[in-house]
């Protein structure tokens, strides 16, 4: 959970877009079907002699298969899930879930902001409307990457918009 | 047919009851152990409790299905 500071509001909460979920998930469905496809396979070889097996045992062997599978599913779409970019008007945060036991939590307040680069980059993602936005910082960080986002030109003039106003109205020096 | 053929088809049909025991054992604590963490992180860090509670629903319903299934089909499996 995000906390926010006083007088401090979310302008975006931005994901990643759902095809690359698509194409992340693409792995374990081909992987799902290539025990079944060999069983076919085999089953249609005249020349294989096939062992008697107990007619249950296909069946148990195919259900525990998929279980573990369904659950890798969700583990890709829980790391799909949890990442996560939120810009506010003060700061642009960077929640990157890698895998169930290593999570991530960047900030990036918007006075560090240098410059911001949009990249939409191949035919699926110039037809799908998603791309990366690339905000250079000042300072040792060098980049911050927000990675295959919808509309990734709403986000940059978000950005840069909060830019302007805080270059115009730097916050108070304590 | 050469019993060259057979051999790597072998382990099939010499699983037995103990090994089917481990199997399903060990896929059943494995898939346990994994949701519990899965359901944990969706409801601790998700941004939206509605989508984590919809995620549960159809993670844990199709699970359920699947699991009777292979309930049932290891219990006709054993002697």
């Amino acid at each position: 959970m995000l906390h926010l500071q006083e007088g401090e509001h979310i302008d975006i909460k931005a994901r990643k877009h759902w095809f690359l979920l698509f194409r992340d998930s693409a792995g374990i469905f081909i992987v799902y079907f290539i025990p079944f496809i060999g069983w076919n396979l085999l089953m249609n070889q005249p020349d294989i002699a096939l062992p008697t097996l107990h007619e249950s045992l296909p069946l148990f062997l195919a259900s525990v298969w998929t279980l573990l599978l369904w659950a890798k599913f969700f583990a890709i779409w829980t790391d799909y899930y949890l990442d996560v970019w939120i810009v506010t008007d003060r700061r642009i945060v960077n929640i990157d879930q890698k895998g169930l036991f290593h999570r991530e939590v960047s900030t990036l307040r918007m006075e560090r902001i240098q410059d911001v680069t949009l990249e939409i980059e191949g035919i699926i993602a110039t037809v799908l409307g998603f791309g990366d936005v690339l905000v250079q910082t000042a300072g040792e960080t060098g980049e911050f990457v927000i990675k295959g986002v919808n509309n990734p030109e709403h986000i940059k003039r978000k950005i840069l918009s909060h830019v302007d106003t805080h270059a115009q109205n730097p916050p108070p020096v304590l | 047919m050469s019993d060259d053929n057979n051999l790597f088809l072998l382990p099939l049909d010499r699983l037995t009851p103990d090994i089917l025991w481990y199997v399903f054992a060990g896929a059943v604590l494995v898939f346990f152990i994994y949701s519990i963490f899965l359901v944990y992180h969706w409801f601790r860090y998700g941004m939206n409790v509605l989508t984590s509670l919809l995620a549960t629903i159809i993670y844990l319903g199709v699970s359920g299905i699947i699991l009777i299934i292979t309930i049932i089909s290891f219990a006709s499996l054993l002697p």
